[in-house]
């Protein structure tokens, strides 16, 4: 089984930095790369009746097509316009697509490997999802709902789940009557998973020529979800700061939300939200591979926290104290701050602090 | 069911089964024949018998009513259960179903089976006991499956059996109590009356599921005589519903469960959740096992999208080890339907009659005039056939086919084989009754045949213990050695990987290689032990053999015994079972843990896995070793029982008075002449009893 490396993990952290990023999630099957073909206006994509050992396909604005494939080891290679239909893909962790597409202009859009494949590796899924902004989750009308979904979109961070979209794909296969019904069931099961629940007949999107397509688009419900597409980004780009750290760092809400202490109220958690707000000056400015002079900034602001015991104080500051600080390894050692802080956070220091 | 074919579209015909081959008899007809011919033999033998016989074959003649053949679909939420369920009993709306899944009942029903008290309806409620069984449930699917989080599977499927007990609670007051462990019957039922015991899931009509929350049950009785057997068919709740509740009441009937239809849905075939429902009814050697990869009639390409499926699954089972020969059957529980009633009310465009009129034309231009179809089940047929196309005849015929091999056939065996060894003892006896000279050898010292049965039965249970003991020794053996070398093997790459100062989620333990480990050590045990027992048995019916030897004067009276079967182990729960390490990435996966040094970790990681080798050993030990050694034992002490109670009544005759009292009660001479004579016909029927071929697959 392959291991994302951290190089890639980088990469897909550079791409993300550059513009908003939609994702499609969901079963294999369930219609993803339908939904694509028909925002894209084009099928670039296969559509497959069994699971397809198809990578990751993120699509991103362009002068002129161009293909690349980025391997688990962080490697990024170019790649023939042909060799999405026919190529040996397997090896790739994500495929860069660059396109002129119109449909491009405002975010990139990221199709991700089904999940409940056999073959899939069980750690893609929640990487990709660290590198995106929103997530249209796919779920088909005749099978909708089930545990294997509902599982994985509860162990993805909370901020990303709210901005997001659970889409009924496939929904002119049922009748108006039962339409409805597994609309309202999706209502129910949503509450306080998503944002909106949509239904989506991509097929008839799909096969709608330039002249009918807005028509189409409306019918098929794919109208409405470009709207709140829209809506969710702009509300996301007028925030201060583009909350890129956050999401990554977001401990995993495991059970009802009501019931997770919330980590902003408590007072003793402050030096965790410090720590964290560095963080993400970091995490910013860590495209510049200035981290030795960041870990400093963040040194000293632990080293002023009084209420910290020496002991626990020597201990922090060693964890944080890096040398010899290289930009390969930025991505690394932020990785590695990242899991030290969820520990922080949870662990006896804090509650002791 | 109304056959309304006055406008079927151009290719319904191809829904049809073509014309039957009227060669041989199939394996279902077979083994229906043979239960009729035993049954039929198991009647003169119950009238030919001497009179302390006749319990034992009454026992036989129960054991023949009883054999019934389970059949379960099982598969996802929404996969097509309830509509397949409906297709296969030919009636089309008599299981309720809706768009979104709202069973949590095992519907079952009884094919040619007797009505208990004339109720054809049965919905019988959960108890307490039941109730805290399936909340206490140990369950793996999730695990399996590999689904996210499936450590937190068990407190939601808890909190969510203590809310649908509430609930009812609230809802029916005082009755709640009453019906707890009770039963409703009815006389006859219609969808309506079911949807009130089985339908849980729509707020919207009260009265809908009224008692659904609280059946565990519904038990339903219908004559058809397209079935040649007595058969069972349950419909199951769906797996992978977020509702667990569902899947645990599932897991909870699987043990036992017979022939099982996986029902997959053509447009996301094979995901994670059928693995895992293969996986764990290989765990429980449950080994048959049919595909029926449902809804066919979605799908973009029909014809290519079945070669490509078919060749999908038939990967996967291969890559996974599991066995390659499973039959797939493809089509539609909707096609079959509309089959029965062309056109359907609830497919305006045609959407149905378009699909499939696209499947025949795809097929006949890919399929050359001289392709075969092959077994049914096999890749051949999946993708050449041009009629039946609902799949709905042909999986029909696999079932009976199965059935007949892998359940009916070997019942029937077994109950002829004691019915012959009944016969036997019986004849003996009465021959005994006739002669005038003393039946015994005149030198029998019956002191010494005591003590000689009693060392044979003492012998006999010492060496079952023994057996038992020496294999499982071993197994143990070879999986704390197992463990061993995983322990070993992984310490050494993860001290590796700290000193290295490496990324700890690149250390990944070899579980797979430990469980294809501990598997091997099992079967080493269930192999050893069953052919040591086996050899056990057979020693032990020469020995019963050499018995009767010294009894009788007479070497024509002297009969072959046939050694009891040996019953197969089951493979433990706990062997397909990873957990521990499975959570070895979150625990190891923090920075601190390197700088505090590894070794803590190290240490760590073998505790775990020697609290999980001890828990193995235990329940290795506990349970499985322990129950094979009681069925080994409850057999031969059955078998042996019956010998010594036929040896008992030989040793009887040797009293003329009792033997005039045995003769007085079996009639004159003549009488007692045609009992045996009957008796000898009856083995010689059984011994020749016409099976189905049970190891052919």
């Amino acid at each position: 089984m392959a291991k994302i490396s951290d190089d890639a993990r980088g990469q897909l952290a550079a791409w993300k930095a550059q513009h908003p990023v939609v994702a499609l999630m969901g079963e294999f099957s369930a219609g993803k790369s339908t939904l694509l073909n028909a925002l894209m206006g084009a099928d670039l994509l296969p559509t497959r009746a069994t699971a397809t050992r198809m990578p990751a396909v993120w699509l991103t604005a362009g002068p002129a097509l161009q293909v690349y494939g980025l391997r688990y080891d962080g490697t990024l290679t170019q790649l023939a316009e042909d060799d999405l239909a026919h190529g040996a893909l397997e090896d790739y962790l994500v495929l860069r697509i660059i396109d002129p597409s119109d449909a491009l202009s405002d975010y990139d859009i990221l199709d991700t490997p089904g999940i409940s494949d056999i073959r899939l590796q069980d750690d893609v899924i929640q990487t990709l999802a660290g590198h995106v902004d929103l997530v249209i989750w796919c779920s088909n009308a005749t099978q909708f709902w089930r545990q294997s979904e509902k599982a994985m979109w509860r162990a993805l961070p909370r901020p990303l789940r709210d901005r997001s979209v659970l889409a009924v794909t496939g929904s002119d296969r049922l009748s108006k009557r039962d339409l409805t019904r597994v609309l309202r069931r999706g209502h129910k099961e949503a509450k306080g998973l998503f944002s909106a629940v949509l239904s989506i007949a991509a097929l008839d999107a799909v096969t709608a020529t330039d002249d009918d397509r807005t028509s189409a688009w409306e019918t098929s419900g794919i109208s409405d979800l470009i709207a709140h597409l829209d809506e969710n980004l702009t509300a996301l780009r007028h925030a201060d700061k583009r909350p890129i750290a956050e999401d990554v760092l977001e401990p995993p809400i495991r059970e009802d939300h009501a019931e997770i202490p919330d980590n902003t109220a408590n007072a003793d958690n402050h030096i965790y939200l410090d720590l964290r707000k560095n963080l993400q000056e970091i995490t910013e400015i860590s495209k510049d591979f200035r981290l030795s002079t960041l870990l400093k900034q963040l040194i000293a602001t632990v080293d002023e926290h009084t209420e910290l015991s020496d002991d626990d104080r020597n201990l922090v500051m060693q964890v944080l104290s890096l040398d010899d600080v290289t930009g390969s390894d930025a991505a690394k050692y932020l990785r590695q701050l990242d899991g030290e802080l969820s520990d922080f956070s949870n662990g006896p220091w804090c509650q002791l602090a | 069911m109304s056959l309304d074919m006055s406008s079927p579209g151009p290719a319904s015909k191809h829904l049809f089964p073509a014309a039957e081959t009227a060669a041989q008899p199939s394996d279902a007809i077979l083994a229906a024949r043979a239960r009729d011919e035993l049954e039929r033999l198991l009647e003169i033998l119950e009238g030919a018998v001497v009179p302390e016989q006749v319990g034992t074959v009454e026992k036989l003649h129960e054991r023949l009513h009883d054999l019934t053949i389970p059949v379960a679909l099982v598969g996802q939420v929404k996969a097509g259960k309830t509509a397949l369920a409906n297709a296969l009993i030919g009636k089309f709306d008599m299981l309720p179903s809706d768009v979104n899944p709202w069973t949590s009942v095992v519907t079952s029903v009884h094919i040619n089976i007797p009505k208990p008290r004339g109720h054809s309806a049965v919905f019988n409620f959960f108890t307490r006991e039941e109730w805290d069984r399936m909340v206490g449930a140990d369950q793996n699917m999730g695990e399996l499956a590999g689904r996210a989080d499936h450590e937190d599977e068990g407190d939601t499927i808890r909190a969510q059996i203590a809310e649908m007990k509430e609930k009812a609670e609230a809802r029916l007051g005082q009755n709640f109590e009453y019906l707890l462990g009770s039963s409703h019957a009815y006389v006859g039922f219609h969808p309506e009356l079911l949807k009130r015991y089985v339908c849980l899931g729509t707020d919207e009509d009260e009265r809908e599921g009224q008692f659904a929350d609280l059946t565990r049950t519904a038990d339903l009785y219908i004559e058809d005589a397209d079935w040649a057997l007595p058969t069972i068919i349950r419909d199951m709740p769906g797996v992978n519903d977020p509702f667990l509740v569902r899947e645990t009441v599932t897991l909870d009937h699987l043990s036992g469960a017979g022939l099982c239809v996986i029902v997959l849905n053509a447009t996301q075939a094979f995901t994670t959740a059928d693995m895992a429902l293969v996986r764990i009814l290989m765990s429980m050697r449950n080994e048959q096992i049919v595909l029926y990869v449902n809804r066919v009639d979605e799908l973009c390409d029909p014809h290519s999208d079945i070669v490509e499926i078919d060749t999908y699954i038939r990967g996967l089972l291969a890559e996974f080890e599991l066995p390659t020969n499973i039959p797939i059957v493809f089509g539609s529980a909707a096609w079959a339907k509309m089959m029965a009633y062309a056109p359907l009310d609830d497919d305006p465009s045609d959407r149905l009659q378009k699909s499939l009129e696209r499947l025949v034309t795809e097929r006949q231009a890919a399929i050359e005039p001289d392709d075969t179809t092959g077994a049914p089940g096999s890749t051949e047929s999946s993708t050449r056939r041009l009629d039946d196309l609902s799949g709905l005849h042909e999986l029909r015929q696999v079932i009976a086919t199965q059935a007949a091999r892998g359940i009916a056939a070997p019942a029937l065996r077994n109950i002829a084989r004691d019915a012959i060894d009944l016969t036997q003892q019986s004849a003996v006896l009465l021959k005994k009754t006739l002669g005038s000279q003393t039946p015994l050898r005149p030198d029998l010292d019956i002191e010494a045949l005591i003590d000689r049965l009693d060392r044979l039965l003492k012998t006999v249970n010492d060496e079952c213990e023994r057996i038992t003991t020496t294999s499982s020794e071993e197994m143990l053996f070879k999986i704390s050695e197992a463990y061993y070398t995983f322990v070993s093997t992984e310490t050494k790459a993860l001290k590796r990987l700290i000193l290295d100062k490496g990324d700890p989620n690149q250390w990944a333990p070899d579980v797979e290689d430990l469980q294809r480990h501990l598997n091997r050590s099992y079967n080493a045990f269930r192999e050893s032990s069953m052919a040591a027992v086996s050899a056990l048995f057979a020693e032990t019916a020469r020995e019963v053999e050499a018995i009767y030897g010294t009894v009788l004067s007479r070497e024509s009276d002297l009969f072959d015994i046939e050694p009891p079967a040996v019953q197969e182990p089951p493979t433990p729960a706990i062997l397909m079972r990873t957990t521990e390490f499975d959570v070895a990435g979150s625990w190891l996966s923090g920075w601190l843990a390197r700088r505090n040094g590894g070794d803590a970790y190290v240490k760590r990681f073998s505790d775990i896995t020697s609290k999980q080798l001890k828990a193995t050993t235990k329940e290795m030990q506990d349970i499985y070793v322990v129950s094979f050694l009681r069925a080994a034992r409850t057999s031969l002490h059955r078998f042996l029982s019956e010998h010594i109670e036929t040896l008992q009544n030989l040793l009887a005759l040797d009293d003329d008075e009792k033997r005039d009292d045995l003769r007085k009660r079996l009639g004159v001479e003549q009488s007692i002449r045609d009992r045996i004579s009957a008796l000898e016909t009856i083995a010689g029927a059984l011994s020749t009893l016409k099976l189905p071929n049970a190891s052919a697959s």
